[in-house]
């Protein structure tokens, strides 16, 4: 996906990947102890985010508290790949 | 369907090799882990450990990233009754890559292997009651939960119930073979 999408945009992309109602995620609530996603949804949430080469190395993981914490992750790698 | 699919996006599954059998121990005896698994918190000696690694066990795997070849876990299928069509199974996650995600791709690699090479009708997996909420948005698509022993094992204090999850083979294809594909697949074999 080339055009950058906005924060909200950003949610309803994972909401649909996460099988949840567009515009119910909370861009800043934990995504492990207040939205409760389990193993399995953070994979998907992972592997979604891979989708939009935005990587994610496995010592960020841990940091990786909120979707606001993803889409920061995401605006960075496009900024990357628009320096080059 | 297609050929089984053993390596994924970040984590590939490969033969237990002797060489390993250290590791695996060290595993399944982890001060964080060996809890959760088989030996619940006990020290089998590691010579009993090797002998017990086989029985029972139709296939099994070592777990290793990709690119790194780093060991992150194992996983294990064992207690097949290819007369009634099912089978156990069992993952172990190295404690180091916990939060990585990388396990799940491990167990939908797993889990498809299984479904096609043998022609079972439905996986089992036991789960303990404070385990299962790892894993609980699976349940009704990727599993269901077919049995429950109440207040089964003890650990820290109380007793806590049993489940038994069951994988049946076409809720799996159907919904997560595709999944699987499109989870795990690579760049062109570029890899990530």
């Amino acid at each position: 996906m080339s055009t950058r999408m906005t924060l909200d945009q950003f949610c309803d992309y994972l909401a649909e990947r996460l099988d949840a109602p567009s515009g119910s995620l909370d861009p800043d609530l934990d995504v492990r102890t207040e939205m409760g996603l389990d193993s399995i949804e953070m994979f998907v949430l992972v592997v979604s985010l891979e989708d939009l080469d935005v990587d994610i190395p496995p010592n960020l993981m841990p940091h990786l508290r909120t979707i606001r914490d993803a889409y920061v992750q995401y605006e960075n790698s496009l900024a990357h790949r628009r320096t080059g | 369907m297609d050929a089984p699919r053993l390596t994924g996006r970040h984590v590939r599954l490969r033969t237990v090799f002797p060489s390993d059998y250290e590791y695996l121990y060290a595993l399944a005896t982890d001060e964080e882990l060996g809890w959760r698994w088989r030996y619940r918190g006990a020290s089998p000696s590691p010579e009993l450990f090797q002998q017990q690694l086989w029985n029972g066990v139709l296939a099994q795997f070592v777990v290793e990233h990709v690119e790194t070849k780093q060991r992150v876990g194992f996983v294990q299928a064992f207690d097949a009754s290819e007369r009634n069509g099912h089978v156990h199974f069992a993952v172990m996650t190295d404690p180091a890559v916990k939060r990585s995600g990388w396990i799940i791709e491990s167990m939908l690699l797993f889990l498809d292997y299984l479904f096609t090479v043998w022609n079972f009708r439905k996986l089992y997996a036991e789960v303990l009651e404070f385990n299962y909420e790892q894993f609980a948005s699976g349940a009704g698509s990727v599993f269901k939960v077919e049995g429950r022993f109440t207040e089964h094992e003890w650990h820290a204090g109380r007793y806590w119930d049993l489940l038994i999850l069951a994988l049946y083979r076409e809720d799996f294809v159907r919904d997560w073979h595709p999944r699987v594909e499109q989870l795990v697949a690579t760049d062109n074999g570029a890899g990530r």
